[in-house]
């Protein structure tokens, strides 16, 4: 059964001096669900509600509307009753390491007193015990000397590595990373990927990754969704959602993406113009302007999601007259 | 004769007590029309290079070595003359390019007051018109000109920065992280933007930034750097198809890909070595999977590997 499930989640935000009647709409009308130990990849570009949706499925961000459900009871009534419980339950991994940490203080006592709010361990040698040991096992080591740091003395890698630590101390059952590696260096990114992988894995947490790159997605996520101003245009398993997609925003965005080998050369997909504000109500599909096979019906009606094969949907009116249909991305 | 040539270049920044080598004894020339690219993580070096080339760096710094723009000693030459050669021969984009433009003033009058600087007397009218052409290159509308910055997207701003770069026709352009802030879209439309440009304008560029990808769609050279030292240099097909330096190999080794095996992903273990106190024999020692004792006691030089191939690898200097 799913752990987590986001039914017809919106966020909107109202615009200054507008008395609440324009607005941004952030998050438009988006559903999943995620099963224990599974990992989901939020892929987008800047602006188009990732982040806005993480921080709506964890309760830092406040939903306009639709509701958020864990293990079957609802967000809203979790954080009433309990919010420092709840808190146990989901964390968070920011994208910036370097400010994730208060600066004047040691890395011994931000982690000490994450245990000692939420009572674990009895007194604080066992507490200290206890974080030694998380620490060795995620590889920093030896564990008293990075304790006794402060964040400046860390590299990014090192202090990504106890942010994770951190969260994962309250034993959550779920967690969103937002662009956990982005701020990194490539030669430390895959290690934070492959430890952030296995200690979902064993503790059957569930994860949600949201970033903009989508060959790093690609090496963590069990399913992908692709979202487009607010909404998610296409879904589904990982390989089948990047080796063959439907949507044509989700073609191009493909198209465009880094390619190391210079004999290899893609043919890219226009994209013309930039992706509008998500301001006010809005009609027909949003990547309509900038889309290559757009009609005049696609101006005027929402696509829906529709399952293209079993597990992977895209929200798309012309999918299956697509001119570039048919794997022509796949010629590698 | 090349374009740009860098010889032994040392960079050292000092402290009251510290002095951080961020580049030491780097080697390179960039011929005219072959663009180079410089790769390097966080902290490698390739962004004081860069600036050491452009003499922006602060004055306690110490900087040896000879930097010759077109035969032109860069870093002996008086203020006076290096600022009638900036814009003129060189320029640069930066990665914030926000940070180029005020933010109270409409974009065309900044641009036609930073045109005036090498040519005082242009009529503004004359001026517009060739900012519109230059706009037009990188694919903005002209009213563009008439827009705050505010107004602009990232991708917008990056690309008005690109153009007033160019707004001089300088043979040779710095861009330094210039698209490392922008969404994965725009990056490509700017980095064929800056591919037609090559043709276009005949401007040959220097481009910094820490991703492969890149360097290798709109690079003919790489250069790869680490911990102030270049590690590997070469063509783009030498370097990123055939890796002669453990280092490159770890890199491109921890590169995601869309289409490989999974399981290949593989980080570089380890963190780089205090840039003050490096270690003796190559600084990549203590992370490479091959050094032996010789690599902790030797001094780098470069080796050809062949056809030009530069390699700093100990290993194979045989």
């Amino acid at each position: 059964m799913a752990y987590l499930e986001a039914e017809h989640l919106s966020k909107r935000y109202p615009m200054r001096g507008s008395k609440g009647k324009q607005f941004v709409q952030a998050v438009d009308d988006v559903s999943f669900s995620i099963e224990p130990g599974e990992v989901l990849g939020v892929i987008g570009e800047s602006g188009c509600g990732k982040s806005t949706l993480g921080r709506m499925l964890i309760g830092l961000e406040d939903i306009t509307s639709g509701t958020v459900t864990y293990g079957g009871q609802s967000l809203t009534d979790l954080m009433k009753k309990d919010r420092k419980g709840f808190r146990r339950t989901a964390q968070m991994v920011f994208q910036n390491p370097f400010d994730t940490f208060p600066p004047g203080e040691t890395m011994q006592n931000i982690l000490l007193r994450v245990m000692k709010i939420h009572r674990i361990g009895a007194n604080k040698e066992e507490r200290l015990r206890k974080c030694e040991q998380l620490l060795e096992e995620a590889g920093l080591k030896p564990a008293k000397d990075f304790l006794k740091r402060y964040s400046h003395e860390l590299s990014g890698g090192q202090l990504q590595r106890l942010s994770i630590v951190r969260s994962m101390m309250l034993s959550p059952k779920f967690i969103v990373a937002d662009e956990p590696v982005s701020m990194l260096d490539v030669s430390v990114r895959a290690d934070i990927i492959h430890m952030l992988q296995e200690i979902t894995k064993k503790n059957d947490t569930a994860l949600v990754f949201i970033s903009h790159d989508l060959a790093t997605t690609r090496f963590i996520s069990d399913r992908i969704v692709v979202m487009y101003l607010g909404q998610v245009v296409e879904s589904g398993q990982t390989d089948q959602v990047l080796h063959h997609p439907h949507h044509p925003y989700t073609k191009a965005l493909l198209s465009y993406c880094a390619n190391i080998d210079p004999t290899q050369k893609k043919e890219q997909i226009p994209v013309p113009g930039e992706a509008a504000a998500a301001e006010g109500e809005r009609k027909g599909c949003y990547f309509a302007p900038r889309c290559y096979m757009a009609e005049d019906r696609c101006f005027r009606e929402r696509p829906k999601m529709q399952e293209v094969e079993p597990g992977h949907c895209a929200a798309c009116n012309l999918i299956r007259r697509d001119p570039l249909a048919g794997g022509s991305l796949m010629s590698q | 004769m090349a374009l740009l040539e860098i010889k032994n270049l040392n960079v050292t920044y000092q402290t009251k007590d510290r002095k951080i080598k961020a580049v030491e004894d780097v080697s390179l020339t960039i011929e005219q029309g072959a663009p180079l690219g410089i790769v390097g993580e966080s902290g490698s070096g390739k962004s004081t290079l860069a600036m050491a080339v452009l003499r922006m760096l602060p004055e306690s710094t110490l900087v040896n070595g000879e930097v010759r723009l077109k035969g032109t000693d860069l870093l002996s030459l008086s203020d006076e003359k290096l600022r009638a050669l900036r814009w003129k021969e060189l320029s640069v984009v930066f990665q914030k390019s926000m940070n180029l433009l005020s933010p109270v003033h409409r974009i065309d009058r900044q641009l036609i007051d930073m045109y005036r600087v090498h040519e005082p007397k242009a009529a503004a009218a004359d001026v517009r018109k060739i900012l519109a052409r230059l706009l037009e290159m990188v694919n903005l509308p002209e009213r563009v000109l008439k827009s705050y910055p505010h107004e602009l997207s990232g991708g917008q701003l990056q690309r008005v920065s690109i153009a007033a770069s160019l707004m001089h026709n300088p043979p040779f352009v710095i861009l330094d992280e210039a698209t490392t802030a922008l969404d994965v879209i725009t990056q490509g439309q700017i980095l064929n933007e800056i591919n037609a440009l090559r043709e276009k304008m005949n401007v040959t560029w220097m481009l910094i930034t820490h991703d492969i990808s890149v360097v290798s769609s709109c690079c003919s050279c790489v250069a790869v750097m680490y911990a102030g030292r270049l590690m590997e240099y070469g063509t783009t097909e030498q370097v990123i198809c055939h890796p002669g330096h453990p280092y490159t190999q770890g890199l491109l080794g921890s590169f995601p890909t869309l289409y490989g095996e999974k399981e290949s992903l593989q980080g570089i273990p380890g963190n780089m070595p205090d840039l003050a106190e490096k270690p003796d024999g190559c600084v990549f020692a203590s992370r490479c999977p091959r050094a032996t004792e010789a690599c902790r006691k030797g001094t780098m030089t470069m080796t050809d590997v062949g056809d030009g191939h530069l390699t700093a690898c100990l290993l194979e200097r045989r």
